[in-house]
């Protein structure tokens, strides 16, 4: 068995047979094809459709120096700019016309594509997505930016807040360019190191055969670089990126996290500032990104950097006090709920496996773990707060962010 | 089932939706007190779907008593939760009546001196300390019920103009004590966490500003209905709302005729019997509140709303169209799916690729009830500084299109392979299914309404839907919703509407040298007409003005 296709996977289908809907499920398959691309398939007769997720494990923290930001891009790179005879549009109008759909996905250390088919559409879905493997298009980028964020509905703040947290300043979108996204692609999209999931109505042997024929040609490249996370260096301030074209009207204040546990200890810790009155910034939500977790909050007219410091202070006592234990009691059954409902949708159960079979298998938080966790992260050094928009001139206090 | 008289047993129905694969086999019966009861079986799943549909609706809120039902809904999902049908402690709920009460008569009576007085605001309080003090006793009163726990993500509740669903996703054994909770709180009413839902819904902020240029389009739309009120009611009414006004609304409104449970599981009837006639089979028959129907002549006349955005200009454009019932629904999804659907709508793909005129745009249907109250909306939010003159154009075009010619056959099946893949998806997650079908009953009361869908929309045509476009979405009918970006102030000094505002000013400022008040009038409505105009007019606009500003300076330093 492959290292980068650790047993892990095998729990995989275990999750999957955990939430899914019928009881006497076939065993669970794994294969490898002639590329070296591992697949673990669930057969699943009562379903209706297929879903698959192709994962790998290069996260927006694994880009190197330089080019950070690329692996937010790249799968939505792949996406929106077609491959082979396919243009974009092509592909759009060929899933729409049989139902199916395809969508990307980044985290700190995982890329992925989503994808959902009728069984009796696998030939033709994989032959686009062949297309899309082996010779992709990579979209002219102003055009794609455009699209990428209207598909990732990102508003100009988060985009601006992951390019932040990537290389200090640029939008990662705004530097890529095709030679960039190419490279990153042979690098880090390489088959003998993804992991394919698949569920669905259909047999195994017919599954392999459709993979292998699709996918021929998608061939291993080089090792990917051997660079683990990159730690990025503790520079929290405040920073303002201008833009004439936005009104700078929201502030969000956050910090890098990597893997499962940080996810998980800010989206339980920040969800209570959410919910209690005890922000003095007003109405604020929580907002997540591939990387990093912050709080989204709404700036009053004529905001000084003053105010813009309540959401640190927020966070800051958040990081020293930490959670008490009713607290984290009432997120932790939160947490067990979104866990419950997610089991029943297919998709995410299985990028939960994907993500599993990369991170590792996930433990239930405990209070301790997570006020480590944020004792560690929300530190005034380390807690970014940015405002997008405004014409010439900056707040006062505020590092302007160039591009 | 000594306990439940079938009123109808057993009725297996089975729709024949498009292909065997996606077909809905779902069980239902009713009550003897008129509540129904659907079943749809999921052999071997762990989890329960269970969810509360109720055929009623903001709509229903009484004059003078909007949000009454939003509300009413929270309580009664709390109830649900908590597993604590009956009311514990009936003196403390009328306790806070009694203070809320008084609270209210102090500000009636306040108001009413205020109006005899001839002001139009409200004027302060002739017995401040007395009015402070009441005011205490109510909080100090309400703090003694526990604040509801916030709804987690297994949790339901949705209110709209014409449903209430409400209900959760849970493991098989807790099914029995959410029914007991749901069923208990049906039968005693008594609404204990009314008032903490009340006040939090009263004094909920704003929501962001292209929801509030839809509410405003909607009034616009049904200036005289009910239907056009939010749905949480107007801030004034729902802060005014008494529990005893709320339940005797709430007992016909949640009558069980109008209600109906929706089961997805590892169940069967004979699981769901025993259960059914422990809780909700004990509610009392009572005559449930009819369904709203409101009717309202169409204006023929140029509508339009204008409304400041928090950043980004909006034009949206909404026609009145025929709800879920009406033979041309179907055909009318159609023209939605065409136009604003997936990622190839016409748009979609129009106003936000090529120029980039548009940073999100789509097409609402909205959520009609069988007959009325329903708005097919265009809409779309402007990018960098485009203003709502350059995208009301392309949104008018895309429709004028499909008024003179059908869409192509494989557009209209690009719709239908996307309702059928989110029927799929439903049908393979239990909690879909139940919101998707629960929502559907509550608008209809008809089970077909969402079993029949994808057959509905399979049979459409795409003459059916030239002539749909043609026969409801009239150029004449149109209601439109102008969202501005905000003011100079807000943008900063170097935006086109900030160089504008300044160059206006100093040019109406020498046509009229000694009367401030008039230039303040003039500059407000030139700009005002100027910031509607496309961008690249507003750009040549300002070119003149700065033109006409650096003609005038010598004359200004002669007079200096």
């Amino acid at each position: 068995m492959s290292p980068f296709f650790p047993p892990r996977l095998l729990a995989a289908p275990a999750i999957l047979l955990a939430a899914a809907p019928l009881a006497a499920q076939p065993a669970p398959v794994q294969f490898t094809l002639a590329n070296g691309l591992q697949v673990a398939f669930q057969p699943e007769p009562g379903a209706r459709a297929l879903t698959a997720v192709l994962a790998f494990p290069a996260g927006v923290r694994g880009d190197a120096a330089g080019q950070e930001g690329l692996a937010a891009l790249a799968p939505l790179a792949l996406r929106l700019g077609g491959g082979g005879l396919y243009g974009y549009r092509d592909v759009d109008e060929q899933f729409e016309n049989l139902g199916a759909s395809v969508e990307a996905e980044a985290g700190s250390d995982f890329t992925a594509l989503q994808l959902r088919i009728f069984p009796q559409d696998l030939r033709p879905v994989l032959a686009i997505l062949g297309a899309l493997l082996k010779a992709p298009i990579y979209p002219d980028l102003r055009a794609g930016f455009a699209r990428a964020r209207r598909e990732a509905a990102v508003d100009p703040q988060t985009l601006a807040f992951s390019g932040l947290l990537a290389s200090e300043g640029s939008g990662p979108w705004r530097k890529a360019d095709m030679q960039a996204l190419r490279a990153w692609q042979g690098a880090r999209w390489n088959p003998a190191h993804g992991r394919l999931l698949v569920t669905g109505p259909i047999g195994a042997e017919e599954l392999k055969a459709q993979l292998a024929a699709a996918l021929e040609g998608w061939k291993a490249g080089d090792p990917p670089p051997a660079s683990g996370p990159r730690a990025l260096p503790a520079r929290g301030g405040f920073y303002q990126r201008l833009d004439p074209g936005v009104v700078p009207t929201v502030v969000l204040a956050g910090v890098p996290v990597a893997g499962e546990a940080e996810e998980t200890a800010l989206d339980l810790a920040l969800a209570t500032l959410e919910a209690s009155a005890e922000s003095k910034a007003g109405s604020i939500e929580c907002k997540a990104g591939p990387g990093w977790r912050a709080l989204r909050g709404k700036l009053s007219a004529g905001a000084g950097s003053a105010e813009l410091q309540r959401l640190k202070e927020d966070l800051v006592r958040l990081g020293q006090r930490g959670l008490d234990a009713p607290r984290f009691a009432e997120q932790l059954a939160r947490w067990r709920e979104r866990r419950l409902v997610e089991g029943l949708d297919a998709e995410r159960v299985l990028l939960r496996a994907a993500r599993t079979a990369i991170r590792g298998p996930v433990a239930e938080p405990t209070l301790e773990g997570v006020n480590a966790i944020l004792k560690r992260l929300l530190r005034p050094e380390e807690i970014r707060i940015l405002v997008v928009g405004g014409g010439a001139k900056a707040l006062p206090g505020a590092t302007v962010l160039k591009d | 089932m000594k306990l439940l008289r079938l009123l109808l047993a057993l009725v297996p129905l089975v729709a024949q939706a498009q292909g065997p694969d996606l077909a809905i086999a779902f069980q239902r019966k009713q009550l003897a007190n008129g509540l129904t009861a659907i079943l749809v079986r999921r052999p071997g799943a762990s989890v329960v779907s269970v969810r509360l549909a109720a055929r009623v609706g903001s709509a229903e809120d009484p004059i003078g008593q909007s949000g009454a039902l939003a509300v009413c809904a929270r309580a009664l999902a709390d109830v649900a939760e908590t597993a604590e049908g009956t009311a514990q402690d009936p003196a403390l709920l009328e306790a806070i009546d009694q203070r809320w009460d008084a609270v209210l008569a102090e500000r009636r009576f306040r108001e009413l001196e205020a109006a005899r007085a001839g002001y139009t605001l409200s004027s302060p309080s002739p017995d401040p300390v007395r009015a402070a003090s009441l005011q205490a006793a109510y909080f100090e009163a309400k703090a003694r019920i526990p604040v509801p726990r916030t709804p987690g993500p297994a949790s339901v509740l949705e209110v709209g103009r014409n449903l209430v669903v409400l209900g959760r996703d849970l493991p098989r054994e807790a099914l029995g004590a959410w029914c007991e909770g749901a069923a208990g709180g049906l039968k005693s009413l008594d609404l204990r966490t009314f008032y903490h839902h009340r006040d939090a819904l009263a004094s909920a902020p704003l929501p962001p500003a292209l929801p509030r240029l839809s509410a405003l389009l909607r009034q616009e739309a049904y200036p005289a209905s009910p239907i056009a009120r939010p749905e949480t009611g107007w801030t004034t009414e729902t802060a005014a709302l008494r529990r005893a006004e709320v339940r005797t609304l709430a007992a016909r409104a949640f009558a069980p005729g109008n209600l109906a449970l929706l089961i997805v599981g590892d169940l069967q009837w004979s699981d769901v019997d025993p259960l059914l006639a422990a809780t909700f089979g004990g509610l009392e028959l009572r005559e449930p509140l009819p369904p709203s129907l409101h009717l309202e002549p169409l204006a023929q006349a140029d509508r339009r709303v204008f409304h400041d955005m928090d950043d980004h200009a909006a034009y949206m454009i909404a026609w009145r169209v025929p709800g879920l019932g009406h033979p041309d629904h179907p055909a009318l999804d159609v023209a939605a799916g065409i136009l604003g659907g997936g990622r190839t709508g016409r748009v979609v793909a129009h106003l936000t690729e090529g120029q980039g005129l548009a940073r999100n745009a789509g097409v609402d249907l909205g959520r009609s009830g069988r007959a009325d109250g329903n708005l097919f909306t265009v809409w779309a939010e402007a990018s960098g500084e485009r203003t709502p003159g350059d995208l009301a154009q392309p949104l008018g075009g895309d429709i004028d299109r499909l008024r003179a010619q059908p869409p192509s056959p494989d557009q209209v099946g690009r719709v239908l392979a996307r309702a059928r893949a989110e029927r799929a998806r439903e049908l393979e997650n239990p909690s879909r299914l139940a919101t998707a079908f629960a929502r559907a009953w509550a608008q209809t009361g008809d089970e077909a309404s969402y079993v029949l869908s994808l057959e509905r929309l399979a049979a459409v045509k795409p003459d059916d839907v030239q002539r749909a476009v043609k026969a409801h979405l009239l150029e004449r009918h149109g209601v439109q919703a102008v969202g501005l970006r905000p003011k100079r102030a807000a943008l900063g000094d170097d935006t086109l509407e900030g160089d504008i505002a300044e160059l206006l000013t100093r040019v109406v400022q020498r046509q009229f040298p000694n009367d401030n008040m008039r230039v303040g009038d003039e500059v407000r409505s030139q700009l005002d007409q100027i910031l509607k105009l496309p961008v690249e007019q507003q750009r040549k606009i300002r070119d003149e003005l700065r033109k006409k500003a650096a003609e005038s300076a010598p004359i200004q330093e002669k007079q200096k």
